[in-house]
């Protein structure tokens, strides 16, 4: 796109009219900024219209007089009216003059216009809604060219005033087709500007004729029952009953729509009363309108839909239980929970979700009466409802239907409370953890803690009591114990993690080291370090460099503190899966400075190919930053070694890519 | 029926009306045997007009919904109609998606067809949405939906007189994490709110082009016709990249910048803050290419500041909002697998707040889905003409105050500006034959 605010061509006419039209400048602008209004910049504007420029001159000057242009404009816009190509931009700058001369223009040019230049200009009249031309567009009421007939009516509808009303209805009666619909629409416009000014009776007047159309199409029937039932000073009610009652559906659709612009308890009661006497489609329609009246709490709407909620169509059923959370009646909690047990699934699942989002204590208290019922097809459903309804005092419940076993039930109940639960829940939990013999019920308890030492402003001091109870655990639930531990993060959690490592049994000794390797917080990489450097256990030393590298691509690590740590680690590592972890980090490095780790194992047979792949990718990393400066002599050293040594085609010639030219050397090996 | 007269299987007559090139432009609707009733029981009829890209992502999503069958699309250009033939002929197995280049003729014969998806260029969203209520259709078209403040009032005004359904796609409206920060701000969990903050496309620029491409030879009529494409438009030489996308950035064309993705979040915002009925009443100008950081406020105190967000200090993804209150503050945008928030017990809630929104509303977490449910139940849809407009209103405000280069002020209930000169820019006139 050109931001230039004078393009060439603009340039070239400017200094043009700079000549002719001294002293003033004409800026044409070909970029959106809109100048101020300025009588030179207008002259100049209508010199162009006035001179042999081309037709995009002449159409952005038209563009720009439609911000600027005054009654200085007017003559000169209105004299391209009748030019088949400017008639349009000739408007476009007209229609925003606000001046009435411009209606006296756009009226004059009626009489020598046809086709596209008539129809646009009777747009524009519509537009400015000159009352003025009301006789010369009721005569285009009769125009053999339809989109003639349908800008007149437009702007007849616009103007709405008598006399345009009374043409448009004149020539209503007998029309058919689009003709009709474009009177149609002039007179619904009519009528709305009729409304807008008070008018009620008459706009009323215009629907009742519309409503009386024979043949008409379904949104001109819609319509005009909406408009009707709105306008009508006294008696909408009594119209909205009669059509909520109608066979025909687009009356009847009509009337439920409005319905929804009415507020007020008298809609509400008609909407009730047609309800029962309604097909099943039609109800569908006065539910969700039912339910979307905002009216909670209303007993008398809960009375209506909960017998339909329970016996009929299914689709009505669904309507219904679907709207009674908007209705949010109490009285409707026992007849979902009925209904959870229905045959059909349609209805059991639409229940449930009504129940998740009805209003109201009394309607926890009925889950949580269902939760100690002791139905496990219940219980389960109950627990799926206390997280969805986020019930925080079922918590106490949940304890202890969790307490009572290791089946779905206990194990759902125990997930909840580590969602809903606090630091008040641990004590309870630990004891579970503790005594818990099976493994996957260790595994919800592990996660319910986790889930709850996570939570925000968790208290430290219960931290502790986590720590507390790691001694005397038995080896898994300690194991269990670190984990959470790890999940809680903090430097006590770190001290008792780091104290677990010499635990005499080796699964709470390992689980310490792992739980170390996946700290939240870069705290725990020394603790690593030292334990590597420490080990005579070749595995442990592997895993707690592991985890110490794995340290390294902490995003608050920056590239020097990553370099010291690899430099760290290279005087630890000795086998090599311990290299290939070096290697691994120190490429990530992504600096040429990192290759004093690298290069030596490019002479190590058992890490070689990992040590080119970091040397390229360094090399890569640093063309890409750069792609003209000297390669540092270290890097350009490694890259040959690679090229020397490397038998993997790829990394050679991708090493070669990267060296200067002279300095490629034959391949390798 | 009618068909049952004639001797016309509907299906038959409407192939034989797609190919009839001069065919008259009104067809009673009985003749289809439909006449714009969609009982709940009933399937949708859907047609398409301009359907592009952007819109072959729509009608696929759309066409998922198991009560819908899309039948014809109508565009100026050949090979997009093409392309949605064969897409929509291979998703059914059959050859029977019609096609048609006029609208006008489109919209008079198709009397079967109850809604249309609208996706041309934004300069016919919101004449072609006017033109199908008209006709009876019930409209989901793309956005940004109004190109002038005056167009997205013809939108508003039609959709009530003819009442039809109509949404517009802010179809984050309909997602969890936009849904789930739009609700905590409504239940007061953000505290009382103060500046709200919305993405505008991080390129281009609110400054629009007048220039023209260098002209080409203009292609037959019936590969693209060239003067519905341009549509109310004005008129301007052939050129084949704005047919591919390249309208963007001309002011006959586009919203700039802050339409581009304004539409989206001013919307999101709107909503959020409970203005969806209204639009911002001051506007200040800033001093960039783009709008970025202009601050425009609502009648309630709360400022909706615009941000491009180069440095990712908002959120991180487009489309972003972030809601400030004096207790917290949300942020959002694409791609986000949870809403950032100031304190993570907010998103405890987090799934309780979107399903209860669900049951409060009966608003689908799904676009389309929501379109179709209100073409049924004759409801409003989440994004409706109202929404629209107003958030629309603020856009086009706001890149008026970007071309006048000063501060504006504007009364929603008037829809006017303090300012003779912005008030002529509310309204364009449009190319005849051409008119809402």
């Amino acid at each position: 796109m050109c931001k230039s605010t004078v393009n060439a061509r603009y340039f070239n006419y400017a200094c043009l009219l700079i000549v002719i039209l001294a002293p003033g400048a004409a800026r044409m602008s070909s970029a959106q900024t809109i100048p101020p209004a300025s009588a030179e910049l207008e002259k100049n504007l209508i010199a162009v219209l006035q001179s042999q420029a081309s037709y995009e001159d002449k159409a952005a000057a038209c563009r720009q007089l439609a911000s600027i242009g005054s009654s200085d404009a007017i003559e000169v816009l209105a004299a391209l009216l009748g030019d088949e190509k400017l008639s349009h931009m000739a408007r476009y700058g007209l229609e925003t003059i606000p001046d009435a001369a411009v209606d006296d223009r756009l009226r004059e040019a009626l009489k020598g216009l046809q086709g596209g230049p008539l129809i646009g200009v009777i747009g524009s009249i519509g537009v400015r809604r000159d009352a003025g031309a009301v006789d010369d567009l009721a005569a285009r009421l009769k125009h053999e060219d339809l989109a003639v007939v349908q800008a007149a009516a437009r702007a007849l509808g616009n103007i709405a005033n008598a006399p345009a009303i009374q043409a448009l209805q004149g020539e209503l009666a007998g029309s058919t087709g689009a003709r009709q619909l474009a009177l149609c629409e002039g007179l619904f416009r009519g009528a709305e500007g009729l409304t807008a000014d008070g008018r009620r009776r008459q706009a009323a007047g215009i629907y009742e004729q519309l409503l009386n159309l024979a043949a008409a199409p379904h949104q001109v029937r819609g319509g005009a029952v909406r408009g009707a039932i709105l306008t009508r000073p006294r008696g909408g009610m009594a119209l909205l009953r009669e059509y909520l009652a109608s066979e025909d559906y687009i009356l009847f659709s009509a009337a439920v729509q409005t319905a929804q612009e009415m507020p007020g308890g008298r809609v509400t009661d008609a909407l009730l009363a047609a309800l029962d006497k309604l097909p099943a489609d039609n109800q569908i329609l006065v539910i969700q309108a039912l339910g979307l009246r905002g009216e909670r709490r209303s007993a008398a709407v809960a009375a209506s839909l909960l017998p339909l909620a329970r016996k009929g169509p299914q689709s009505v059923r669904v309507a219904a239980i679907e709207a009674l959370p908007q209705v949010d009646d109490p009285a409707a909690a026992p007849v979902l929970i009925e209904l959870l047990d229905d045959s059909d699934q349609a209805i059991s699942r639409a229940a449930l979700r009504s129940l998740g989002a009805l209003g109201g204590p009394q309607t926890d208290g009925h889950i949580l009466a269902m939760l100690k019922a002791g139905q496990s097809d219940r219980q389960l459903t109950a627990i799926e409802l206390i997280g969805r309804r986020r019930i925080e005092q079922g918590v106490p419940v949940l304890l202890e239907v969790a307490g009572g076993g290791e089946g779905p039930v206990g194990l759902a109940a125990i997930k909840m409370v580590g969602e809903l639960g606090g630091p008040g829940q641990l004590p309870a939990l630990l004891d579970m953890l503790v005594r818990s013999q099976d493994s996957k019920k260790l595994g919800v308890v592990e996660q319910a803690l986790k889930d709850i030492c996570q939570k925000e402003n968790f208290p430290p001091a219960d931290g502790r009591k986590l720590i507390d109870r790691l001694a005397p655990a038995p080896p898994a639930a300690k194991c269990a114990l670190l984990r959470v531990l790890g999940a809680w993060g903090g430097p006590d959690a770190l001290g008792a993690v780091r104290a677990a490592v010499d635990d005499s049994a080796e699964q709470v000794h390992t689980t310490a080291i792992r739980v170390l390797s996946t700290w939240k917080t870069i705290d725990a990489a020394d603790v690593l370090r030292d334990l590597a450097a420490a080990s005579e256990n070749d595995n442990d030393r592997t895993l707690c460099l592991r985890g110490y590298l794995n340290f390294t691509g902490y995003p608050e690590v920056n590239g020097e503190k990553r370099l010291a740590m690899c430099r760290q680690a290279a005087g630890l590592v000795r086998r090599a899966e311990e290299k290939r972890l070096l290697l691994a980090a120190a490429g990530r490095i992504q600096s040429p400075a990192a290759l004093e780790l690298i290069a030596p194992y490019l002479d190590d047979a058992e890490v070689r190919a990992e040590a080119a792949v970091a040397v390229v990718t360094i090399g890569e990393q640093f063309r890409k930053k750069s792609a003209t400066a000297p390669l540092p002599a270290e890097l350009t050293g490694a890259l040959e070694k690679v090229v020397q040594l490397s038998d993997n085609a790829d990394l050679t010639r991708r090493a070669r890519q990267l060296l200067p030219k002279e300095q490629a050397k034959p391949e390798g090996r | 029926m009618k068909q049952k007269k004639t001797g016309l299987s509907r299906r038959s007559f409407l192939r034989q009306t797609a190919v009839m090139a001069a065919a008259p432009y009104f067809v009673p609707a009985a003749a289809l045997g439909r006449d714009g009733r969609v009982v709940p029981s009933e399937r949708i009829v859907l047609g398409g007009i301009g359907v592009g890209n952007r819109g072959s992502f729509d009608l696929r999503w759309m066409m998922q919904e198991p009560d819908v069958q899309f039948v014809a699309d109508c565009d100026a250009n050949r090979s997009r109609r093409l392309a949605v033939k064969k897409m929509v002929d291979e998703r059914y197995g059959n050859t029977d998606c019609a096609l048609y280049s006029d609208m006008r003729q489109f919209l008079a014969e198709r009397t079967d067809i109850d809604a249309l998806l609208i996706t041309t260029g934004d300069r016919w969203h919101a004449p072609a949405s006017v033109m199908a209520m008209r006709a009876g259709k019930d409209v989901y078209s793309e956005k940004p939906s109004s190109m002038t403040i005056a167009e997205g009032r013809a939108v508003v005004e039609t959709a009530r007189r003819c009442r039809r359904i109509y949404q517009t796609g802010t179809q984050r409206l309909s997602e969890g994490n936009f849904t789930f920060a739009n609700e905590i701000l409504r239940l007061g969990r953000l505290g009382k709110i103060h500046t709200v903050r919305a993405h505008i496309a991080p390129w281009d620029s609110a400054e629009l082009s007048h220039n023209w491409l260098a002209a080409e030879p203009e292609p037959a009529k019936e590969e693209m016709d060239w003067d519905e494409w341009l549509g109310p438009c004005p008129w301007r030489p052939y050129n084949a990249a704005y047919t591919r996308g390249a309208w963007r950035g001309y002011y006959d064309f586009h919203t700039s910048c802050i339409g581009e993705w304004g539409a989206h979040t001013f919307a999101q915002c709107q909503v959020a803050i409970g203005a969806a009925d209204t639009s911002a009443v001051e506007y200040g100008y800033v001093n960039n290419d783009s709008g970025d950081h202009m601050v425009t406020r609502f009648a309630n105190g709360i400022e909706m500041v615009l941000e491009r967000d180069m440095e990712s200090r908002y959120w991180h993804g487009s489309c972003g909002v972030r809601y400030e209150g004096d207790e917290g503050w949300v942020a959002v945008a694409d791609g986000y697998s949870k809403p950032e928030v100031s304190a993570p017990a907010l998103l405890a809630e987090f799934k309780k707040i979107v399903a209860d929104y669900t049951a409060r509303t009966g608003c689908a977490m799904s676009h389309v889905r929501n379109f179709f449910d209100c073409v049924r139940s004759r409801r409003l849809t989440v994004s409706n003409p109202v929404m629209m407009h107003r958030s629309m209103s603020t856009v086009h405000a706001a890149n008026i105050c970007m071309w006048l280069k000063r501060d504006l002020r504007y009364d929603p209930v008037k829809e006017e500006f303090d300012d003779a000169q912005a008030n002529r820019l509310r309204t364009r006139a449009m190319r005849e034959p051409w008119g809402i």
